[in-house]
C-alpha cells in the first residue's frame, strides 16, 4: 500500500510538471485572448453629418505668456481661486490696448445631411474688448444678433475660454449654453451678470435662455452626428471639469474639437474610441492639445508626441495651448498639422491662428 | 522470502502510475491557469493606479 502511494505521488508530480509547463506553453500562444482584455470598441450612435468648418475666432487667450504665470504666482500659485486673481489687464505692451486678456473661442459651422446647417460658438474668451473685435472680424456679432448661433458650448470655466461671455449675451442673452458639470457659483453668477472687480471680469447682460450642465462620464448627443463627451478633470485655478466635442462625419471618421483639453488629448481620444460608434477611425482634430501652452518642454511631452501617429489621424489642425514648441515637434514626427497665417497678433503660422478656417469633410 | 519482497518492491517502483499523472496533468495546468489569471487581472484592473 505504502509502495503504490509513493507510485502515485510519482505520477502526480510528473503529471503536474507536465500540466503547468504545458498550460504555460498554451496559454501564452493559442490561448492568449483569454488573458489579455478585449479593448472596448464604442457602441453610442452619435449619429452622422455631412461637413464642419471651424472658425477660429480667436485663439491667443494672452499675450504675454510670462504676465499670465507671473500674475497666478503672485497671487500664491496655480491653485489660487481663478476670480481672486488681480490678471494684469494695463501696461502690457503686446496686449490689446495695453490689457494682456485676450481668449479663446471657435466659431462651428454644422452641415447637415439633408443639407440644412447650423452655427454654433465654442468658448467666448476672455477681454471683452478683444472679444468684440474678434466677433465683429469674423461677423460673430451679426450672427448672434440675428439668432443665427444656436447654441455656446462652454468647454470649461477658464478665464480664456468663459470671462468674455458678456461679449456673447450683449447680443443674443437668450442663447442656449451647455457647460460641463464643475461649474463653481461664481461662474453661474457670472452667466446672471455678476461682476468681479478684482479679477476685471463682468457680465451686464444677465443670460435669459436655456442652460444645460452636462454630467461627466457619458456621450451627450447635440445634433445628428454631433455629441460632447465631459470629463472630471482638476485644472489649474481651480476650475473642475471639461467637455469637447466629437463630430462624425460621412465617409471620413471621427472630428475632435477641443477647447484646452486639459484631460488630454491621448485621453480624449481614447474615449472617443471606446464610446462612440466608429470613434476608432479618428479622421481629424482642432483646438487646443495642452501640451506646452507656456512653451517650457518636459521629456514626458516627447511620449504623448510620439502617442499621436497611432491614431492615424489625417488633418490635424491645433492652436491656442498646444504651444508652438509642440507643434514643430509634431510636424518632424510628421504629424499632418495645418499651418495658418499668422494674422491678428497670432504669432506664428506653425499652426492655425486667429481668423483661420479649417473644414472637415 | 525475504528476497521475494525486495523483488517486487523493485518491479512496483518501475511501473508508471497513470492515475497519479492524470491527477497531476489537472492540477498542476489549474495550477498555471489560476496564477496567470490573477496576474492578468492584477494587470489589467481599471481601478488599480
Ligand atoms: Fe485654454
Ligand atoms: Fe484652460
Amino acid at each position: 500500500m505504502g509502495v503504490s502511494r509513493r507510485n502515485f505521488l510519482k505520477g502526480l508530480a510528473l503529471g503536474g510538471t507536465t500540466g503547468y509547463l504545458a498550460m504555460a506553453g498554451v496559454s501564452s500562444t493559442v490561448m492568449k485572448d483569454v488573458f489579455v482584455p478585449k479593448p472596448l470598441v464604442g457602441d453610442t450612435d452619435i449619429g452622422m453629418c455631412k461637413s464642419i468648418k471651424c472658425t477660429v475666432v480667436s485663439e491667443t487667450s494672452w499675450f504675454n505668456n510670462a504676465r499670465v504665470v507671473q500674475d497666478m504666482k503672485d497671487a500664491g500659485g496655480l491653485l489660487v481661486n481663478q476670480y481672486i486673481i488681480p490678471w494684469t489687464n494695463t501696461g502690457v505692451k503686446e496686449g490689446y490696448n495695453g490689457n494682456n486678456a485676450g481668449g479663446y473661442s471657435t466659431l462651428i459651422d454644422i452641415e447637415f445631411m439633408d443639407g440644412t446647417k447650423k452655427k454654433m460658438l465654442l468658448d467666448c474668451g476672455w477681454n471683452t474688448d478683444w472679444m468684440d473685435v474678434c466677433f465683429k472680424r469674423e461677423g460673430v456679432d451679426k450672427m448672434l444678433d440675428n439668432k443665427e448661433i444656436d447654441l455656446l458650448f462652454v468647454t470649461h470655466e477658464h478665464f480664456d475660454h468663459y470671462w468674455g461671455v458678456e461679449s456673447v449675451m450683449k447680443h443674443d442673452p437668450g442663447i442656449r449654453v451647455i457647460v460641463p458639470k464643475g461649474f463653481y457659483k461664481e461662474g453661474f453668477d457670472l452667466l446672471k451678470g455678476a461682476n468681479f472687480p478684482v479679477a476685471h471680469v463682468k457680465n451686464d447682460f444677465p443670460h435669459t435662455g436655456k442652460l444645460e450642465v452636462r454630467e461627466s462620464g457619458k456621450v451627450h448627443p447635440i445634433y445628428p452626428g454631433v455629441a460632447s463627451i465631459s470629463f472630471d478633470s482638476a485644472i489649474i485655478t481651480r476650475v473642475l471639469g471639461e467637455q469637447a466635442l466629437v463630430f462624425n462625419i460621412k465617409d471620413k471618421g471621427s472630428v475632435a474639437v477641443t477647447g484646452c483639453c486639459h484631460m488630454g488629448i491621448i485621453s480624449f481620444l481614447q474615449e472617443i474610441k471606446q464610446r462612440v460608434k466608429g470613434g476608432d477611425k479618428i479622421y481629424g482634430v482642432q483646438g487646443g492639445l495642452h501640451i506646452s501652452p507656456f512653451e517650457d518642454w518636459d521629456p514626458q511631452y516627447d511620449d504623448l508626441i510620439k502617442a499621436i501617429p497611432k491614431y492615424g489621424i489625417e488633418v490635424m489642425g491645433c492652436n491656442h495651448c498646444t504651444g508652438y514648441l509642440t507643434a514643430e515637434k509634431m510636424v518632424l514626427a510628421g504629424l499632418p498639422v495645418v499651418q495658418g497665417t499668422a494674422r491678428f497678433k497670432s504669432k506664428k503660422k506653425l499652426y492655425l491662428g486667429n481668423g483661420d478656417q479649417i473644414k472637415f469633410g | 522470502m525475504s528476497e521475494m519482497k525486495a523483488m517486487s518492491q523493485e518491479e512496483e517502483k518501475t511501473e508508471f502510475n497513470w492515475p497519479g499523472f492524470i491527477v497531476g496533468l489537472v492540477v498542476g495546468s489549474g495550477l498555471f491557469y489560476l496564477t496567470i489569471k490573477l496576474i492578468s487581472a492584477l494587470m489589467f484592473s481599471r481601478t488599480a493606479a
